[in-house]
């Protein structure tokens, strides 16, 4: 079509004329256009004069209208864009609902309070990883929140204190030793206090705590791993007795069955399921899964155990 | 000059002078029955078509920001309002298509002084060029009532329609291949 009006370049008309110098069919649809543009620009097509009335009729029918005053362009676009801004700003006011602060932090246990003032670590948390405890039993109906935090290569079980207190790793084993009939009297519906030998049985796996781990072919020593009995049974107590000379220096090969065998619903729960868990590793989710596992077990047996664990 | 003056009358026509508007539809009213003749199918809405674009104008006058000529912006209000009443009109009466002699044939205005055989071979060939325009959809029709009988230029075209330059070379282009089918026996 442009090239039959003749509104295209010089260099772009020749391109396409010599196109449709080799091109029959072009050549017929130019020769097509040009044969009805003829017609068009020749035909005389009907056109009516404006009426004599035109004007009356039509300032009638506009003198009803209301004047409209106009604004120029650039007042026009400043009110509408000042209107926008208004709008906004009211609309942002408006729909912004006023969210009242709500305090953050966790439930608090009564005997976490008291565990927590009776023992406190002596370093700072430098790495905490929180794991929400899931809702005690129905014997405990307050939930606790604990988590398995390291601290300078030593893993403490963390009781969280009230909301805005400093969290303390808690080692239980020597809360126990310390001041083991004072926790044991916080808790409600636990055993009575463990008896000496098991104090004693306690000590001594203690103090093998710190002793390097034997290097001998599938041993695995324990390592620090203290379980402390309050109120065990006879059968538990004849189990930790056994731990105790092991971890005295002698390399044996950590057997959960040896515990479970002696107390299966605690032994396997507390020590099967927390290596397996990854008590002895770093994954914190498991041990943290795991320890409500152990809380749960221990709450129906009366048993209070907790773990000190050094890398 | 003259644009000038139309922007001085259309100025003081937005601040509500209606004289200013009146000379305005003197100017442009046989501008605004050309477009409203070829494109409406009936001549008895010529006269209140070409009122109602009028009075289109004159509501929307403020909004005519001076960016297009005056008889650009006419133009297309004179299209829209066109097509919109011929709906209108269309569905509530009967369409005049079918008797082009009761027309737009009755009221040629030929200067032309000819013979009465080519006068009415003349008339016959026009009409027939009407019913064939007359058939084409709105658009394309459009498009070459303003190209073709108004004599405007594909680039104000485009400014008219607020489409692009090629879309109206390309409606012009199937406008033509559509005409020459119906007009096979004219050329």
């Amino acid at each position: 079509m442009p090239y039959s009006e003749g509104v295209l370049r010089a260099d772009v008309a020749a391109k396409v004329e010599r196109h449709i110098a080799s091109c029959a069919r072009c050549a017929a649809e130019l020769d097509m256009i040009r044969s009805v543009t003829c017609v068009l620009s020749n035909a005389d097509m009907p056109v009516s004069e404006p009426a004599n009335d035109l004007w009356a009729k039509v300032s009638a029918r506009i003198a009803d209208e209301p004047v409209r005053p106009t604004l120029s362009p650039k007042l026009g676009i400043a009110a509408g864009v000042a209107a926008a801004v208004l709008v906004g700003i009211v609309g942002t006011r408006l729909l912004t609902p006023v969210v009242p602060i709500q305090p953050t932090g966790v439930k608090t246990v009564s005997r976490v309070g008291t565990l927590t003032a009776l023992q406190r670590a002596q370093k700072p948390v430098s790495k905490l990883q929180v794991r929400p405890h899931p809702p005690a039993s129905k014997s405990s109906p307050v939930s606790e929140q604990r988590y398995f935090a390291r601290s300078g290569g030593a893993s403490s079980w963390y009781l969280k204190a009230k909301p805005g207190r400093p969290h303390r790793p808690v080692e239980m084993a020597s809360a126990a030793l310390k001041d083991a009939e004072a926790y044991r009297a916080a808790i409600p519906g636990r055993v009575p206090v463990a008896s000496r030998p098991v104090v004693e049985s306690c000590r001594a796996i203690e103090g093998a705590a710190s002793a390097p781990p034997a290097s001998t072919g599938d041993a695995v020593p324990i390592g620090g791993e203290l379980r402390v009995g309050l109120g065990m049974d006879s059968a538990e107590r004849a189990g930790s007795a056994a731990i105790a000379p092991a971890a005295a220096g002698a390399a044996v090969p950590v057997e959960t069955e040896t515990l479970a065998s002696s107390s299966p619903g605690v032994g396997r729960a507390l020590y099967g399921e927390a290596r397996d868990a990854g008590y002895y590793s770093n994954d914190t989710t498991r041990a943290a899964s795991t320890v409500s596992v152990v809380d749960e077990l221990n709450e129906t047996e009366g048993i209070r155990t907790a773990a000190i664990f050094s890398y | 000059m003259w644009e000038e003056a139309d922007a001085d009358l259309v100025a003081k026509a937005q601040i509500g002078d209606v004289g200013a508007f009146g000379e305005l539809v003197r100017r442009y009213s046989r501008t605004v029955y050309g477009v409203v003749s070829r494109m409406a199918d009936n001549a008895d809405d010529i006269d209140d078509i070409a009122q109602e674009v009028f009075v289109q104008a004159y509501r929307s006058i403020g909004s005519f920001r001076g960016d297009a000529e005056f008889s650009t912006w006419l133009y297309r209000i004179a299209i829209n309002t066109t097509i919109k009443l011929m709906k209108k009109i269309r569905s509530r009466q009967a369409t005049s298509i079918d008797d082009p002699a009761g027309g737009l044939a009755e009221t040629l205005v030929s200067l032309e002084t000819e013979q009465p055989d080519r006068v009415v071979e003349r008339k016959a060939r026009n009409e027939a060029l009407r019913k064939a325009v007359h058939e084409l959809p709105e658009k394309h029709r459009t498009v070459v009532v303003l190209h073709y009988f108004e004599n405007l230029g594909c680039e104000e075209i485009a400014k008219v329609l607020d489409c692009s330059v090629g879309t109206v070379w390309s409606r012009l282009h199937y406008a033509c291949k559509k005409l020459q089918g119906i007009l096979s026996c004219e050329i």
